[in-house]
């Protein structure tokens, strides 16, 4: 039991610091221009906004 | 000399892309690799038509294959890649099939579309980059949307989604980041797009040629790992 729970901790890895944290952030940041994006595309389509390309 | 340029260099370096990616397709297999070395080599007939009408003029043949392979195709083939990679083989079958039959549709579409070049310079567009504003037959420009919400969603997405479950895991860094550099370049030449409605020259195609640059080095550095990969185990205790 205690070798498994020592095998556990061993196995948690890590980025570097700075990976650690710009990642997710991008992640969001990506997600959130897609949904963006998704609403004018489509807005387009409808012809809320200008005609597509 | 920009409108020709920097399409050039945009359609040069899509193709040098599609070599590695076919050449990869070669020695690995896998449908993937082969479906995006056939979007590459239409990011390279996009480019490679915008330069030809920036050095030559307007010319209704090139016109055509910048419209099909360049405005209409390149996302959602490069995004089927993707779906490749994914989803299930039985799936991605299926969406190849609807691809390929919207692709034909389109290009048949394209190809007996009435076209007047004089409308690319237009209250909302510079006329100094290719515009779908030159075709004048309806049930065109309508397919787009379409074709880029498949493309956007699958390929942003895929790419997105992929670096999410690397990051989560704390392996393969190098893929997380060439994921991430992979969804920022299929988001350029949108927000290019965006921004050349909006009236600023040259727009469209700083977007596109900074697109496959994100691309490329995506995917450069999602197939090669680092020297030493920098993930550490620590104790779950300082997690």
């Amino acid at each position: 039991m205690e070798k498994d729970i020592e095998h556990h901790k061993a196995s948690v890895r890590h980025y570097p610091a700075f990976y650690e944290k710009i990642v997710p952030i991008v992640l969001g940041v990506i997600v959130l221009i897609v949904i963006v994006l998704m609403v004018i595309t489509i807005g387009v389509a409808l012809g809320v906004w200008a005609q597509p390309v | 000399m920009f409108n020709s340029i920097l399409p050039l260099l945009s359609g040069i370096i899509s193709l040098i892309f599609a070599f590695f990616v076919l050449k990869r397709y070669m020695e690995r297999k896998g449908a993937y690799l082969l479906v995006w070395g056939i979007g590459t080599i239409f990011y390279g007939i996009g480019g490679l038509s915008e330069a030809f009408y920036g050095t030559f003029g307007w010319n209704p043949l090139v016109f055509r294959l910048w419209y099909l392979f360049g405005a209409i195709l390149v996302a959602a083939w490069l995004g089927q890649g993707t779906v490749y990679l994914l989803a299930k083989r039985k799936w991605a079958n299926i969406l190849l099939g609807i691809l390929i039959l919207g692709s034909l549709y389109g290009a048949f579409k394209v190809f007996t579309a009435q076209l007047d070049p004089s409308l690319m310079a237009g209250a909302t567009h510079t006329g100094s980059e290719l515009s779908g504003r030159a075709i004048t037959s309806s049930g065109v420009r309508i397919l787009t949307p379409f074709f880029n919400m498949y493309g956007t969603l699958t390929l942003v997405g895929g790419a997105a989604y992929s670096a999410f479950i690397f990051w989560r895991k704390r392996v393969l860094l190098h893929r997380t980041i060439g994921n991430i550099l992979i969804a920022i370049g299929a988001m350029l030449p949108a927000f290019g797009g965006v921004f050349s409605r909006l009236q600023f020259p040259g727009a469209l195609y700083i977007g596109e040629f900074l697109g496959i640059l994100f691309l490329f080095a995506g995917f450069l550095r999602a197939t090669t790992p680092m020297k030493s990969e920098a993930v550490e185990s620590v104790p779950a205790t300082t997690a």
